[in-house]
């Protein structure tokens, strides 16, 4: 297996970065990202992203929320330990709407969030890139371009990356 | 040129999370474990009075039927603890010399009743009647347990609501006939369909039914 | 001038008011928007100072209630609810206009949220925690409570009543509070990062690098990112809505004439907005001052919150208009006396009409874009209508109790200093609360805000018939 390294290139505008990702996806290169302070319209098609899977977890752990609370309710208040309140009919009560409903939200939003973290696999405090000093404009004003490339292509894709417009160029360093 | 973290930084972050959360839950764990467990009930204290007071030679050795001394078992709230002079009914003729004996005799002179430490205590919002309970065909025994082998008596029943639940939703179990009531020693016929026949019997007999509306014990 | 150039400047002058001033960059903004936190301030030292110290009397206030019992609060019977639910309706009302700012907004794209709705957020989570306090503390002695308030395998072997409106409380108002803190906290890890970012001492750079959680700005995080936030504000939605409306079924569920009303959740949505809108505007005005934000939190914010507020306003009126109707429509005896005795002319009637003025006359104001746009009036209007509603709360819950069916339970009722010192604790926490917040996070989205920017200079681009 031969050393992946990744090269990182600043560029000053969405359109410039845009044109760079297509001109090194056309030469054949795919483990592409960019990394900017707000999120960029239109780089899920540049990138090809597949849809996210968020929407599926939410809707799935909806329901799960959603079917739990009723047999929850049905099981401690019908069948564990039966409350009669003035013989109204039990199963199933208008009144275990609230509840359901709230546990369907509480499931759903807590595993958009613990989703969310586990598709970035966060807390992650440390990852190579923050070894790039310059980096650091990544979150404030920047945008930058990484591209994982073989070992021996860093030099040419560098160039190629000036080429395309970068105003800086970085080399992130092994991991230690 | 470095990064403000090193690379552990990402294995210190999920263990200390993973250690947060396990910490949380083992502590609500723990704490739910806690009140299940014998010690927390207060199942294994054997409580000390200040006479040294001996069922074993009472129940077993003199065959004192419980309602000799707990003589309020069958008609009200309370099974009674005996007054001093109660004791004395035996122990002016026998022991009357003993210096075990010596608080009850003090006790007896003075008017001042002995002061028995309580071992089951109830939460005062709960309604409790010994004498249904006796009437209906529970035992002694089921609830307090093998007491003619207690030296001094230990609580055997946790008096959590959900030993009491356990059998209001199902008595037929821990019916016995009224004759056998304080015996320590009665079980039901070791023949489970046997032991069905005489459970439903004395569900009818006795008219038992379950009972677990919030008014049959707080009223 | 040509005419097209004239049209131009016609339209121009019609135009609203700019949601950011000036035309910053991105660095600009983010120097802007940053600096309360990497300089210090001294009007905020003292307010915190001051904060604290008030957050004491929530202190003694807990504490004496807890030591010695809830018979230190001035309720009892008839008037069993007083500052209790009185303080909770009002908190949790309070939270109600965060999420809409957040959540709402967002899905109906307004874009004016953006600047706001870090604060609103803050907002709602701190007023959730105040309200959160007084349901459990009024249950006496909280720790024997747990058991009534979650279904767990208990030692009872019993469960909660879910045909019961205050175990719908308890499961609407956790889920409301872990869901504004999971959504807040997912709006902020961006501005977390950027903050590690640009932030020069290193101890700084580690506390906001560990709750940064490692954001990168990844677009391949951002897809997920932005799905997952909406998705939270698509719930958020429901959730809050239902959350008031669950509140006010404590109330609509029972028997009390003012309680019995079918229309009490969509009113009581209404002024928990209304109520809340009138919070956001009593914060934001003094923080932008003294944060000086005046370019991202513009006047054109503070005059869309008017709006809102006399909308709600007019919702909350008509509420006040239909339980009087009804109460003349069903010609039931207690209905009417409550609304056309007790009310108006009781014992508590000032506090009656207080709310009324507060509450329908004062935002009529906002008819007017001169009072929409005067910072002073909105900030003195905001004020009176979180005493309005905080009347609104009194009137509901005292004035229906004190007079009983039988006039033979007829009652009185006064709070006692422990009722005041828990409900001055209560804003006093709150305040600590939201001066940290504003001092130690970015306290306006600022990855929001950036984007906006761009999306706002490319359409001015459009606009002036220049190709993208």
């Amino acid at each position: 297996m031969s050393a992946e390294r990744v090269v990182l290139g600043k560029y000053p505008s969405v359109d410039a970065l845009y044109g760079a990702a297509r001109a090194l996806q056309a030469s054949g290169h795919s483990a592409l990202d960019f990394y900017s302070p707000y999120p960029l319209p239109g780089s899920d098609e540049v990138l090809k992203l597949r849809r996210s899977p968020v929407p599926f977890v939410a809707g799935a752990a909806a329901l799960v929320g959603v079917v739990s609370g009723v047999l929850m309710q049905w099981w401690m208040n019908d069948v564990d330990y039966a409350i009669n309140v003035a013989n109204r009919s039990v199963v199933p009560s208008p009144t275990w709407m609230p509840v359901t409903f709230e546990l369907g939200v509480l499931l759903a939003g807590t595993s958009i969030f613990f989703g969310l973290m586990a598709l970035f696999r966060f807390p992650r405090p440390y990852d190579p890139l923050f070894e790039v000093e310059a980096f650091r404009s990544a979150t404030i004003d920047a945008l930058w371009l990484s591209v994982a490339v073989k070992a021996e292509q860093v030099s040419t894709v560098s160039d190629e990356l000036r080429r395309l417009g970068a105003a800086e160029v970085e080399l992130v360093p092994e991991e230690a | 040129m470095s990064a403000l973290f090193k690379p552990s930084a990402n294995f210190i972050a999920r263990f200390s999370l993973v250690a947060v959360a396990s910490v949380l839950g083992g502590g609500l764990l723990g704490l739910w474990g806690y009140f299940r467990t014998p010690y927390a009930q207060g199942l294994q204290e054997e409580i000390v009075q200040p006479v040294l007071f001996d069922h074993r030679h009472h129940v077993v050795d003199d065959l004192i039927d419980c309602r000799y001394c707990h003589f309020n078992v069958e008609r009200g709230a309370s099974a009674g603890v005996p007054s001093t002079e109660m004791c004395l009914n035996c122990h002016s003729q026998i022991w009357n010399k003993s210096p075990k004996l010596e608080p009850v005799r003090r006790s007896y002179f003075t008017g001042a009743p002995i002061e028995w430490n309580r071992v089951h205590q109830l939460p005062d919002f709960t309604y409790f009647n010994h004498s249904i309970h006796v009437g209906k065909g529970i035992g002694c025994a089921t609830c307090h347990g093998r007491v003619d082998e207690m030296a001094a008596i230990t609580k055997v029943a946790s008096l959590q609501m959900s030993w009491c639940l356990a059998c209001h939703r199902n008595p037929a179990p821990n019916l016995r006939p009224k004759d056998q009531i304080t015996s320590m020693t009665w079980q039901p016929p070791a023949d489970p369909a046997a032991a069905q026949l005489l459970a439903s019997d004395l569900m009818k007999s006795y008219d038992v039914n379950s009972r677990v509306s919030c008014t049959t014990c707080h009223r | 001038m040509t005419p097209p150039a004239q049209a131009a400047a016609e339209r121009e002058a019609l135009a609203p008011m700019p949601l950011i001033a000036g035309h910053p960059t991105d660095a600009q903004l983010n120097t802007e928007l940053l600096a309360p936190i990497f300089s210090p301030n001294e009007t905020w030292k003292k307010l915190v100072g001051l904060a604290a110290m008030g957050s004491g009397m929530l202190v003694i206030g807990l504490t004496v209630t807890i030591a010695r019992g809830i018979g230190m609060w001035g309720n009892n019977q008839p008037v069993g609810w007083a500052y209790d639910i009185i303080n909770f309706v009002w908190w949790i009302g309070i939270g109600h206009a965060g999420t809409l700012i957040s959540a709402i907004l967002l899905l109906f794209q307004q874009k004016w949220r953006t600047s706001i709705n870090r604060f609103a957020e803050a907002m709602t989570i701190f007023a959730v925690m105040q309200a959160a306090m007084f349901p459990l503390v009024h249950t006496g002695r909280p720790w024997f409570a747990i058991y009534w308030l979650f279904p767990y395998p208990n030692t009872m072997g019993i469960w909660p009543n879910f045909k019961s409106p205050l175990i719908w409380d308890v499961f609407a108002v956790s889920t409301y509070f872990t869901i504004s803190l999971l959504f807040w906290y997912l709006g902020l890890i961006p501005d977390l990062a950027t903050l590690r970012d640009t932030a020069t001492k290193r101890t700084q750079r580690i506390a906001y690098g560990i709750f940064a959680l490692g954001w990168k700005g990844s677009s391949r995080h951002w897809q997920h990112y932005r799905i997952g936030y909406l998705i939270l504000a698509g719930i958020s939605t429901p959730l809050v809505l239902s959350v008031h409306s669950i509140v006010s079924f404590d109330f609509a569920v029972s028997q009390l004439p003012g309680w019995h009303t079918t229309i009490f959740p969509p009113y009581f949505v209404a002024g928990a907005v209304f109520g809340g809108f009138a919070m956001v505007l009593t914060l934001i005005i003094p923080a932008r001052k003294v944060f000086r934000f005046n370019n991202v939190i513009t006047d054109r914010h503070l005059e869309n919150m008017a709006k809102v507020m006399l909308v709600t306003s007019m919702i909350v009126s008509y509420g006040y208009l239909m339980e009087n109707f009804m109460a003349w429509y069903s010609a039931n005896p207690y209905e009417s006396y409550l609304f056309f005795v007790t009310r108006p002319f009781g014992h508590y009637a000032a506090i009656y009409w207080i709310m009324l003025f507060c509450n329908v006359i004062v935002p009529q104001t906002f008819w007017w874009k001169k009072a929409r746009t005067s910072v002073a009036w909105l900030w003195i209007a905001s004020i009176l209508v979180g005493i309005g509603m905080w009347a609104e709360r009194f009137v509901i819950i005292v004035i229906s109790l004190y007079r009983d069916f039988l006039p033979s339970s007829w009652g009185l009722y006064a709070p006692t200093w422990v009722d005041w010192f828990i409900f001055g604790g209560t804003i006093s926490f709150f305040s600590l609360l939201f001066l940290l917040f504003l001092r130690f996070v970015p306290s306006v989205a600022l990855a929001e805000v950036k984007e906006l920017n761009h999306e706002m200079q490319h359409e001015k681009a459009h606009a002036a018939g220049g190709h993208p």
